[in-house]
């Protein structure tokens, strides 16, 4: 009997679980308006640059009141429509460059995706090259170790044949084997 | 490849102004206030006197006077205000640009890993290959002993006539 193959068949690695792409993206940049403190409340506002004193000239003194009240409050005005106005512009700005953010991530995400899954689908091809090819060999071992089993089988019966046929030179059943060949056979004919 | 510092981001914080500038302008403008407005005044003649100028000329300088005191009070205000557009706009400039980096960066770590990623697959490949060659001359070599096995003893029962 031949010996059993002792065919040593490498080990296959288990591949990896499929990563999923999380999806979870954030940005730093804040789009809240950036004046709206206390600060900007004090250099926003005007006192009015005369205040009425009460006497003096009278009705123009309240004139001259009431013009400075219209200047601080224009000016007002035109200050928080400034303030206002940057406010808005600087949201603006602040969205677009959020959103560009948010995309690069989201890129950067998703091409990572691609390469955690690629370098998955690569693993398994390996895997399944390496799984595919040794069971090919161990096949072709076997095959050869069952042709040498059954030739040595069959060498078996031949010499039993033979051996039998030597003591038995009328013929018989086995006239018409290899006994006829046999050394103690033709010294018997 | 690079060392373990080569991706560290280099934006630290943004730049601003202390705004002391600013705080010193404005108490220049605010000092001026009164003196534009009073100076104004005071030069149309106000006051009682002859061909010093009647009560509507008084008036008139006065209003002309709050005038000036009111440009310089918005002057003064007006570059505080500066002084904090600038650091709002500089807030935003340095969150942009520490995100882009950031980005940049991980585009970076990401085209790194990429090709560890390929160098080890690509050994992974050939480690393969080289164990599959590897086995394949083993089960040849057995498979030649197993044939050379059996024409051995098909040939010690010729050598006795009996195969």
């Amino acid at each position: 009997m031949l010996p059993k193959p002792k065919f040593k068949q490498p080990p296959m690695k288990q591949a990896p679980a499929t990563p999923g792409l999380t999806g979870n993206f954030g940005s730093s940049i804040p789009t809240a308006a950036p004046l709206t403190g206390s600060q900007t409340q004090q250099y926003s506002q005007f006192k009015p640059v005369y205040e009425p004193q009460g006497g003096g000239f009278g009705a123009a003194d309240q004139t001259r009141g009431a013009f400075a009240r219209a200047l601080s409050d224009s000016q007002n005005t035109a200050m928080a429509g400034d303030v206002q106005g940057f406010n808005l512009e600087n949201q603006r700005k602040a969205q677009q460059a959020r959103a560009q953010d948010v995309q690069q991530q989201r890129q950067i995400g998703t091409d990572r995706f691609g390469m955690q899954r690629q370098t998955v689908t690569a693993k398994a091809d390996i895997a399944n090259r390496r799984a595919q090819g040794m069971a090919d060999i161990a096949t072709q071992l076997d095959v050869a170790k069952k042709n040498a089993n059954a030739q040595a089988l069959d060498n078996a019966f031949n010499f039993t044949t033979s051996a039998l046929s030597l003591f038995n030179p009328a013929g018989g059943f086995m006239q018409g084997g290899r006994a006829v060949g046999g050394i103690l056979g033709g010294l018997m004919r | 490849m690079f060392s373990t510092g080569s991706y560290t981001p280099t934006y630290d914080a943004p730049i601003k102004a202390t705004g002391d500038v600013a705080r010193r302008m404005r108490n220049d403008a605010a000092g001026q206030m009164a003196y534009y407005g009073d100076n104004r005044q005071y030069n149309q003649g106000a006051g009682k006197g002859i061909a010093a100028g009647g009560k509507g000329a008084q008036f008139r300088a006065a209003l002309t006077g709050d005038i000036e005191s009111a440009k310089r009070a918005t002057a003064a205000n007006a570059g505080m205000l500066d002084y904090l557009k600038d650091n709002a706009t500089e807030d935003l400039r340095y969150q942009s640009g520490a995100a882009d980096e950031r980005n940049s960066l991980a585009s970076l770590l990401l085209d790194r890993d990429k090709i560890n990623t390929d160098f080890n697959l690509s050994r992974q490949k050939r480690r393969m290959e080289s164990d599959l060659a590897q086995a394949q001359r083993d089960a040849s070599q057995k498979a030649a002993d197993y044939a050379r096995s059996a024409r051995t003893s098909q040939s010690l029962l010729g050598l006795f006539g009996l195969a």
